[in-house]
């Protein structure tokens, strides 16, 4: 049974044999989503970029830059409980320790 | 490919390209362990992901109008010709050569080794801006370098019908001016906007040293950019090329101005090359690591523009040199303008570039550039009618890759992005540390001073301004350079 294809069906005659890939003929229809998917994915980044340093921004509000720097690393800290246990484990220089800021 | 010889040497040709692109991979691979371990620990993850994403982005461009502009714009904007028509059928990126496809062997792998030479040229940027830029600004410096300015100049000087070669005699062999210098440029223009890292000079401009988190990746990283530059080497060379012309067949490898070389010339002259700027850079640096290996990096990047031609100890010299103005160069520009490029790729790459193109216009005055194209009368030509490299040619040459094509466009679209406060992290999240609010410490386990306090002092100093107040607002203490969007919003 010869079955509809989406390319080649024979590989008998390569000298005569152009295009290998299937859909030969569509590629400026690819070449349009491909640059369509690359711009979204652009602005995506971007987006996503200007949201996560305003999220940083908020959360060294919240726990301190010192503490931030202190703790390498906050990425974990969501709720205002996790935060006090920075505060009471982590802290700063002794003298921040015990007058911590508002 | 009907004839058995023919079709050897077409299929040769394909597998020695596809070799170089695995061995050039490598570059890329040095380029990331080398940045990682010049950043401090807080900023490793994000800096890694400046290096990766290259790869996806600057592919992806190219093949969409990279490739094509390299074969559209040899004749430059109008000035031996105009757009070149038959690139479409190459280069298109709906091309049916732009595949798999039966009739052709080379596209693929001759795009991919020019892709290679895209990431490369994205990477050096990518060195010199760390610790403070925005991954998305540097992805778009990436797509403009990799995929626009650097292929349209070698449109221009790095190929036989190039309108610098056939008008103006360029020569540039392995690329001092068309990567290095390009991309020193457009290094240079963003450092220029984006601004030290907080930290990095004093009240009274005197330079701090910041410490890479880990020298010895720094130096394994360079060993491994000078591995895959074995390959950058071969893949600029034509393997198999008759370059017997009217005298009969005469077959020779080429360089990419289809000009005969060979293998073994080049590879005297990288290894010698590389020993004459390691040799210079471990004296002027006073047996520094990093600066020794750079600086044989800077020693063949140096020598790279004349390495098909210049005797073994001409390279020795001119990569000695080079180094040692790379290095001299790097330091003064830090002192006296503040520029803060964190591993030295402007001086590296751009200076040693730069140098590099210059130098070889005059040790190669009167060699034979290209073979003249009809229609096009060079400004200097050999007694045969060939365009004739010389000095001028090359010096306006070298100020097209590093300025016209390098420097200009990225201060323009540095400054665009800095506009809108896309350019630099905010200062917060520099000071805690790229990694620090996302991806988190890279080394849980380790208890390490900078963890326990080990921040240099002034970082210290800088944060205490900005702690417990509204994060970014800064008072009128922010450092010099560039502001993001956050900063400038909290502060109004």
């Amino acid at each position: 049974m010869i079955i509809a294809g989406t390319g080649l069906d024979s590989f008998t005659n390569p000298a005569d044999i152009t295009a290998l890939y299937p859909f030969p003929g569509f590629e400026v229809v690819f070449v349009v989503v491909g640059v369509l998917l690359l711009l979204g994915w652009h602005i995506r980044q971007m987006r996503d970029e200007n949201k996560e340093y305003d999220e940083a921004l908020e959360l060294y509000e919240r726990v301190g830059i010192e503490r931030a720097m202190h703790f390498g690393g906050v990425s974990h800290l969501s709720a205002d409980e996790d935060i006090d246990e920075v505060r009471a484990h982590v802290g700063g220089p002794d003298e921040e320790r015990e007058n911590p800021p508002a | 490919m009907g004839e058995e010889l023919g079709a050897l040497n077409v299929i040769f040709t394909e597998f020695y390209f596809w070799v170089t692109v695995v061995m050039m991979f490598l570059i890329h691979v040095g380029f990331a362990v080398y940045e990682v371990g010049a950043a401090r620990r807080k900023n490793m993850q994000q800096t890694l992901l400046k290096n990766i994403m290259v790869i996806p982005l600057v592919t992806v461009t190219f093949f969409f109008f990279g490739w094509y502009l390299y074969f559209a714009l040899p004749n430059g904007p109008g000035i031996t010709g105009g757009i070149v028509s038959g690139a479409n059928d190459i280069a298109a990126p709906w091309a049916e050569a732009m595949g798999p496809n039966m009739q052709d062997r080379i596209n693929g792998v001759f795009w991919a080794a020019f892709l290679l030479f895209s990431w490369t040229a994205a990477s050096i940027v990518s060195g010199a801006i760390i610790e403070r830029v925005r991954l998305g600004a540097f992805f778009i410096f990436a797509v403009m370098l990799g995929s626009i300015t650097w292929i349209i100049d070698a449109a221009w000087g790095w190929s036989p019908n190039g309108w610098m070669v056939q008008l103006m005699g360029y020569h540039d062999a392995y690329a001092s001016g068309v990567i290095h210098a390009v991309a020193g440029g457009t290094a240079l223009a963003v450092v220029i906007v984006l601004g030290p890292r907080i930290g990095k000079f004093g009240p009274n401009g005197e330079v701090r040293e910041i410490k890479p988190h880990n020298v010895w990746m720094t130096c394994i990283g360079l060993l491994l950019i000078y591995t895959g530059f074995w390959g950058f080497y071969a893949a600029c060379n034509i393997p198999i090329l008759d370059v017997g012309g009217e005298s009969g067949t005469f077959f020779s490898g080429t360089n990419i101005y289809l000009m005969p070389t060979t293998l073994s010339g080049i590879t005297f002259n990288f290894l010698m090359s590389l020993s004459g700027g390691m040799l210079a850079a471990f004296i002027v640096s006073k047996a520094d690591p990093f600066w020794t290996l750079s600086g044989g990096l800077a020693g063949i990047i140096t020598a790279s523009a004349g390495n098909d031609l210049y005797h073994p100890l001409q390279a020795m010299l001119i990569g000695a040199a080079g180094s040692a103005l790379a290095y001299k160069l790097h330091h003064y520009v830090e002192r006296r303008f503040r520029i803060d490029d964190a591993v030295g790729a402007v001086a590296v790459h751009g200076y040693a570039g730069f140098f590099g193109v210059v130098v070889a216009g005059f040790v190669l005055w009167g060699y034979p550039a290209a073979a003249p194209v009809e229609g096009t009368s060079a400004w200097f030509t050999t007694p045969e009618g060939f365009p004739a490299i010389n000095p001028l040619g090359n010096l306006l040459g070298a100020i097209i890759m590093f300025f016209v094509l390098g420097f200009l466009p990225a201060f323009g679209v540095a400054k665009l992005l800095n506009r809108f406060g896309l350019l630099r992290v905010p200062r917060a999240v520099e000071l805690a540390g790229l990694d620090t609010h996302g991806q988190g410490n890279a080394y849980p386990y380790f208890q390490s001073s900078e963890a326990e306090g080990g921040f240099a002092e002034v970082e210290r100093a800088a944060a205490a301004t900005i702690s417990h107040q509204v994060a970014g607002r800064l008072d009128g203490a922010e450092p010099t350079g560039s502001t993001a969007r956050e900063d400038r919003r909290v502060s109004k």
